[in-house]
């Protein structure tokens, strides 16, 4: 009995054994790199179940990066635990920027050394991969590897149901105490305190779930209440407009934009205003800092799955943007973006300083853009907040010239022109109020802003383009000269030109002839006229050349369009290869008539006009020729039977010809 | 090409001259000439590509001959279908095999004791090399042919033979610089057969034969030549007595390609 006993006993462990090895931790400890981090020492216990690594146990990382040669550095560290792969137990996150390093010192087989910099250092608790207990956020210098200065320590407690309870908060300057309601939103009085001059301001914002109901400052026992336009401040109505937001960028740009308070404390020489943005920023940071640091969500990259992160949440009411308010948005923006372009693409003309005295025009569209932007300031405040995403939270039919600026032009204008005084219609829309502010009332007083630049933008650049082509004249000139002389050049029977061909030759006594006329011409011209018809002579021997360059290649293009209907087979009779032409009356139409009639007209329409013409005729018609061959062309074929006339087979050909 | 011209036009003399004229110094017994008998033949030569270097060569002859008083065309004389298959080993030589099936027509249609028509049946198997100059071209063809024939005549037992053929023949363009579409051509001819078996005795030359041709290239498949042959051959019953004939001649040849698209296209020759 008792053998039986054993054996069973025996049996038993063997099996647990088996369990237990299946499940054994081991431990590594080398080199590892971490995605976001970079590359460095770790020192971790896991096992391996269906060939995926499971952390369980300890978890250690540390890692160094040289940022700059003199003696810089960057150092991350994690120190932590795993139970099968969640984050469980005390967590500390650590960021050293290393400013100096001591001298080095042998310890062991280790060359250590003392350092000096700052410190970034999270502390936490995760139960189950859930943040937990009190979480403590600290920013400090060291010096000889000592912790001296603290700048900020922050605490977030949480509770039950991975949410706050509490926040407390402790800069140089600036204190922070706040709590949350059973939902994790921000609730109750949020007591900031700013040290100004070693005097203390206390600062109160009142939430109620996650809204700021109340925000005053408290100064020489004096409430100074901040005013918000457009915020709703109370819960009580209209709760399906409510939404919940993050404690981020809009959230602070909704009050920064709703803040109508101006207050300034004399004896601190501080704007209330100011104090609210540096307490929101603050609040946003050092939560943030929790979770984020420069911009890396560093849990993330040792959890080996999201946590979901407990963010600050505040609620905000939300006035749906109507289709004509969001077209005026769009239309805001690319109105001003042109008005702005045009401005300062008239302002870096330096042909303008010049025209100014000689150009009424040049000089009304200069006096009326002074007046613009001497108003481009304010413009641009009301266009950047009717860009803003927070416009949305906002209650616009209540907004005025508190937040937007009121804007307005004259109708007329005084200035001197050549000795004599000059009163100028601006034809500028003539106010901008933002009493009743409508969006897009603000969009079609850009608008008629836009329209006016609009117009004056045309006016002048015909002048400037006239002023431009004054100045550059000579060296267009010098240009027109060059294209004369190489077509001379190019026309002229040279030995040393192997392009030089027999097309060339049947033209070359008319195309000279025809560019000295064409010059000649040119020469013998007014000054104004000479400005205005350059252009065409350009282009016209710009066309001469393009013919000689094209009748260079004609023996090569026609040799091609050859081959193409060419094939060669073989006669296993005389023993020889022999070529025959394919689609032969194609080729036959292009061969004997098509191409002699461009030719000829090549040779006797020797005129700006109709080379351009000619040379695009045979241009449509070689890459016709080359479509062709790939083509099923019965039917054309079939058409071409005894045509001779070079218009009905151009038309059979469906080349693209112009008469 | 000079001296090409010249060669053939000895030839071609050589050719014409009556033996007579050659055998005048022999002692023995004199050669004698039948009349020339005529014939008309016409010939269509295929050449139906297979492959890279294969054909089919494909042969179809109908020829008539003179009967009761019309020369030429006064009877069918043969019906005559060559095939083979010719292997191109280049550009300068190929081999071709294959058979023959010739029908003899009787040569006396009113006379009962002649069949009508007889089979010969034959093998043949040829090689041909060609030479290329700049302006024409020269060729050498030697053929073999074994052929098992009887006459026409009832009861007549066939009699196997073999034939050992040789032909040189040229082709000079004529309105054109080389042989392409739309050339003229000469082509002199002059063929030998010689012969061998148990009934040939004093008879090896069957036949000697002179064909100059013109010829016309349509296009690189398609050619026509005509030409008045003359010949000339030992009898079967006495070899002393020569049979002459003059035969109008007029051929057409033509040539397929049944390979696909992709195939047809000629390979980069580097060497012209």
């Amino acid at each position: 009995m008792n053998q039986k006993i054993f054996l069973c006993f025996t049996f038993f462990l063997i099996l647990l054994g088996t369990d237990i090895h299946a499940q054994e931790t081991q431990i590594y400890k080398g080199k590892y790199n971490l995605q976001n981090v970079g590359e460095g020492l770790a020192e971790y216990h896991y096992f391996i179940k269906q060939k995926d690594t499971i952390f369980e146990g300890e978890f250690s990382f540390s890692n160094l990066v040289e940022t700059s040669g003199n003696n810089s550095f960057e150092s991350i560290s994690y120190n932590g635990s795993y139970k099968k792969n969640k984050m469980q137990g005390d967590w500390v996150f650590s960021f050293k920027a290393i400013d100096s390093v001591g001298k080095l010192r042998a310890k062991d087989f280790d060359l250590v050394s003392t350092t000096s910099g700052e410190e970034f250092l999270v502390k936490g608790f995760f139960d189950d991969h859930e943040q937990k207990d009190t979480w403590k956020v600290i920013r400090r210098c060291f010096n000889n590897s000592k912790p001296t200065d603290t700048s900020l320590t922050a605490e977030i407690d949480f509770g039950r149901e991975n949410l706050k309870e509490n926040f407390s908060s402790t800069a140089k300057n600036i204190s922070v105490d706040g709590v949350f309601d059973n939902n994790g939103m921000i609730d109750g009085d949020w007591i900031i305190i700013h040290n100004i001059n070693n005097t203390e301001i206390k600062e109160v914002r009142k939430f109620e779930n996650g809204v700021l109901t109340n925000h005053y400052f408290s100064v020489n026992n004096e409430k100074i209440f901040v005013d918000y336009l457009g915020l709703d401040m109370s819960k009580n109505a209209n709760e399906k407009t409510w939404s919940n937001h993050d404690f981020n960028e809009l959230y602070t740009e909704v009050l920064k934009i709703a803040n109508i308070s101006s207050y300034t404390l004399d004896e601190f020489d501080v704007h209330l205003d100011d104090l609210s943005q540096i307490s929101l920023d603050f609040i946003k940071k050092t939560f943030l800092s929790s979770y984020k640091h420069n911009d890396i969500a560093f849990w993330d990259v040792v959890s080996q799955k999201a946590i979901d992160v407990d963010h600050l949440t505040v609620s905000l009411r939300k006035y749906p943007l109507s289709i004509d308010e969001k077209k005026a948005i769009k239309s805001i923006k690319s109105d001003f973006v042109e008005i702005q372009n045009k401005i300062s693409k008239f302002n870096d003309e330096s042909l303008v300083e010049i025209g100014l005295h000689q150009y009424e025009t040049l000089k009304t569209t200069n006096e009326i853009y002074k007046i613009i932007s001497e108003n481009l300031v304010d413009l641009k405040h009301n266009v950047d907040i009717s860009q803003s995403k927070a416009l949305p939270y906002l209650d616009r039919s209540s907004l005025d010239n508190r937040i937007f600026k009121t804007i307005e032009f004259p109708n007329k204008s005084r200035t001197d022109f050549q000795n004599e005084t000059l009163i100028i219609e601006t034809n500028l829309p003539s106010a901008f109020n933002p009493l009743g502010f409508e969006l897009p009332v603000f969009a079609s007083f850009i608008s008629s802003i836009k329209q006016r630049v609009t117009e004056l933008d045309s006016a002048s650049d015909f002048i400037l383009d006239d002023l431009k082509k004054q100045s550059k004249l000579n060296e267009i000139e010098d240009k027109l000269v060059s294209k004369k002389d190489s077509i001379l050049k190019f026309y002229k029977a040279n030995e040393n030109d192997e392009k030089f061909n027999k097309y060339h030759e049947a033209v070359a006594f008319e195309i000279i002839k025809y560019t000295k006329e064409q010059f000649e011409a040119y020469a013998s011209l007014e000054i104004d006229e000479k400005k205005r018809k350059i252009d065409f002579y350009l282009d016209c021997f710009d066309e001469i050349i393009s013919l000689y360059k094209m009748q260079a290649e004609l023996p090569s293009k026609i040799e091609r369009i050859k081959d193409l209907y060419t094939r060669t087979v073989w006669n296993p009779y005389t023993y020889t290869d022999m070529k025959e032409t394919v689609k032969e009356r194609i080729y036959e139409s292009f061969d004997e008539i098509l191409l002699p009639h461009l030719l000829e007209k090549f040779n006797n329409e020797i005129d700006c006009e109709s080379i351009s013409k000619n040379i695009k005729n045979f241009n449509n018609l070689y890459n016709r020729m080359v479509e062709l061959r790939e083509q099923d062309t019965k039917q054309i074929e079939k058409a071409l039977k005894r045509e001779k006339n070079p218009m009905l087979i151009f038309e059979i050909l469906s080349v693209n010809y112009t008469e | 090409m000079k001296s090409i011209l010249f060669i053939t036009l000895i030839l071609l003399f050589i050719g014409f001259t009556p033996l007579e004229v050659i055998s005048q110094e022999i002692e023995g017994e004199p050669s004698r000439f039948k009349k020339p008998s005529t014939y008309a033949w016409f010939h269509s030569y295929g050449k139906v590509r297979l492959g890279e270097k294969l054909f089919w060569d494909a042969q179809t002859h109908i020829r008539t001959t003179q009967y009761d008083g019309t020369d030429y065309f006064g009877r069918m004389a043969q019906i005559y279908n060559r095939h083979g298959i010719k292997y191109l080993f280049s550009k300068r030589f190929s081999a071709t095999a294959g058979g023959v099936l010739r029908l003899n027509f009787t040569p006396q249609p009113d006379n009962n004791n002649y069949e009508n028509i007889v089979l010969e049946p034959r093998i043949w198997h040829e090689y041909l090399f060609s030479m290329p100059f700049d302006y024409f071209k020269v060729f050498h063809r030697f053929r073999i042919e074994h052929r098992w024939s009887r006459t026409n005549l009832k009861g007549s037992d066939y009699r196997y033979r073999n034939r050992y053929r040789y032909k040189y023949y040229m082709y000079i363009p004529i309105n054109r610089q080389k042989l392409e579409p739309g050339a003229l051509y000469f082509s002199p001819d002059v063929e030998l057969i010689m012969q061998s078996g148990k009934s040939v005795r004093d008879n090896p030359i069957e036949d000697l034969r002179f064909t100059p041709k013109i010829g016309y290239i349509v296009n690189p498949r398609l050619q026509y030549s005509l030409s008045m042959m003359y010949t000339l051959g030992q009898s079967n019953l006495d070899g002393a007595r020569y049979s002459t004939r003059w035969i109008f001649n007029f051929n057409v040849y033509y040539s397929f390609d049944f390979r696909k698209f992709e195939n047809k296209i000629p390979e980069t020759n580097f060497m012209d």
